[in-house]
């Protein structure tokens, strides 16, 4: 009877192990970075945005923005190929209601070699904003912004391979502002 | 010989002719009064019939009406709340048969309530009104399914598609943010770079 429990016991172990082990894997190679831990901001907000919109929700989406209007084309075009994108933006009455440690919850998971850190901008007054990249060889895997203003946090989170030179096309369109992005394209070698 | 006694019984008779007067003359006509016999309907009973018929006639087609009236105003009804009806589908699958026909099996039952083939054809006719209670009702579940996947999707896409665009808006005016201040603190555009290079 012992030695079946501690049989159990193992395989249950082994099982959770793996199941770990799968889960951290997929994390890592989908470029989903956890944000859970921040809906405590929640409640110390004013105003909160919550998008959590996943690939099946993308291709959805996409199937009901028109073929005929032009904008619409180029939000469609920007959004094939992407497997999800989860935003969270909280704004709040007064300085300091988040911490440091609430951002290093984010920073923490972008640490690995998957990811480089492309923007750093600080500012006492105006808060930072941090860009990361994740890259699988050639193509851009998923993007990650990081922006901490005095009464504002936003965190950006979009998987699969985001092209910045289509997501520059939708300058002024939907309420979006122009992003002024210029992208220079690679020179062919002969 | 002369005729005159077989026109006007005048002149000589013929003795013959008089003992065939004698032996016919038994079944001369006898004026009597009417005699009809007991087993024989009289003539106001069969009024009584008649009249019978025609009332019943007259009650068969008020009920007729009545039913077609009540089974046209319960299908308007019904067309107009086609939306709500999947939750009564689900609570109660009797009472939304009984109510896809129009509630005609309720009138019938109570039309033919006091006749005594009534208990004999109540569970047929019963049985026919759920048979097809349930096919309308079967019919009416599946369109009603239709209707409500094709606008549950809908609802879902336009949903999705407002959370996207929002998406969308808060990651290019943050990176906009950042393109912007990089602009003015680094001498070349690291997303520009980074894109060059991927």
């Amino acid at each position: 009877m012992n030695g079946r429990s501690e049989v159990s016991l193992k395989l249950a172990s082994l099982a959770l192990l793996l199941f770990f082990g799968a889960a951290a894997t997929a994390r890592a190679q989908t470029a989903r970075v956890a944000m859970d831990q921040l809906d405590k901001l929640g409640a110390k907000a004013s105003q909160t945005v919550d998008v959590n919109i996943d690939e099946r929700m993308i291709q959805l989406a996409a199937k009901f923005l028109s073929s005929k209007d032009p904008d619409e084309v180029k939000v469609k075009e920007v959004v094939t190929g992407l497997k999800g994108i989860y935003v969270k933006v909280f704004e709040f009455e007064s300085e300091g209601e988040y911490t440091v440690a609430d951002l290093a919850s984010i920073r923490s998971q972008l640490t690995t070699p998957a990811w480089s850190r492309i923007v750093n901008v600080k500012s006492k007054k105006e808060g930072g904003i941090e860009v990361y990249l994740m890259t699988n060889a050639t193509q851009i895997g998923g993007l990650v912004v990081l922006a901490s203003d005095p009464k504002e946090l936003v965190v950006v989170n979009i998987l699969g391979p985001v092209d910045l030179e289509k997501l520059s096309q939708l300058e002024g369109q939907f309420g979006i502002p122009e992003l002024e992005i210029e992208v220079r394209k690679p020179k062919q070698k002969n | 010989m002369n005729d005159d006694y077989l026109w006007d019984r005048t002149g000589e008779p013929d003795p013959e002719i008089q003992q065939l007067e004698e032996v016919l003359g038994t079944l001369r006509y006898q004026p009597r009064p009417l005699a009809i016999p007991a087993h024989v309907e009289s003539g106001k009973r069969q009024s009584h019939f008649s009249h019978f018929a025609i009332a019943a006639a007259i009650a068969v087609m008020v009920l007729g009406g009545g039913c077609w009236f009540l089974l046209n105003s319960r299908r308007a009804v019904d067309s107009a709340r086609v939306p709500p009806m999947p939750a009564a589908t689900a609570a109660d699958p009797a009472s939304v048969a009984s109510k896809a026909v129009g509630g005609s099996e309720h009138v019938i039952r109570s039309a033919n309530k006091s006749t005594e083939d009534d208990k004999i054809a109540q569970p047929r006719r019963n049985r026919a009104t759920q048979m097809l209670a349930g096919n309308v009702s079967r019919s009416r579940r599946q369109v009603v399914k239709k209707y409500e996947a094709i606008t549950g999707e809908r609802i879902e896409a336009e949903a999705a598609k407002e959370q996207l665009l929002l998406a969308l808006r808060v990651a290019s005016a943050k990176l906009s943010l950042a393109q912007k201040r990089t602009q003015g603190t680094y001498p070349a555009s690291m997303i520009r770079n980074q894109h060059k290079v991927g």
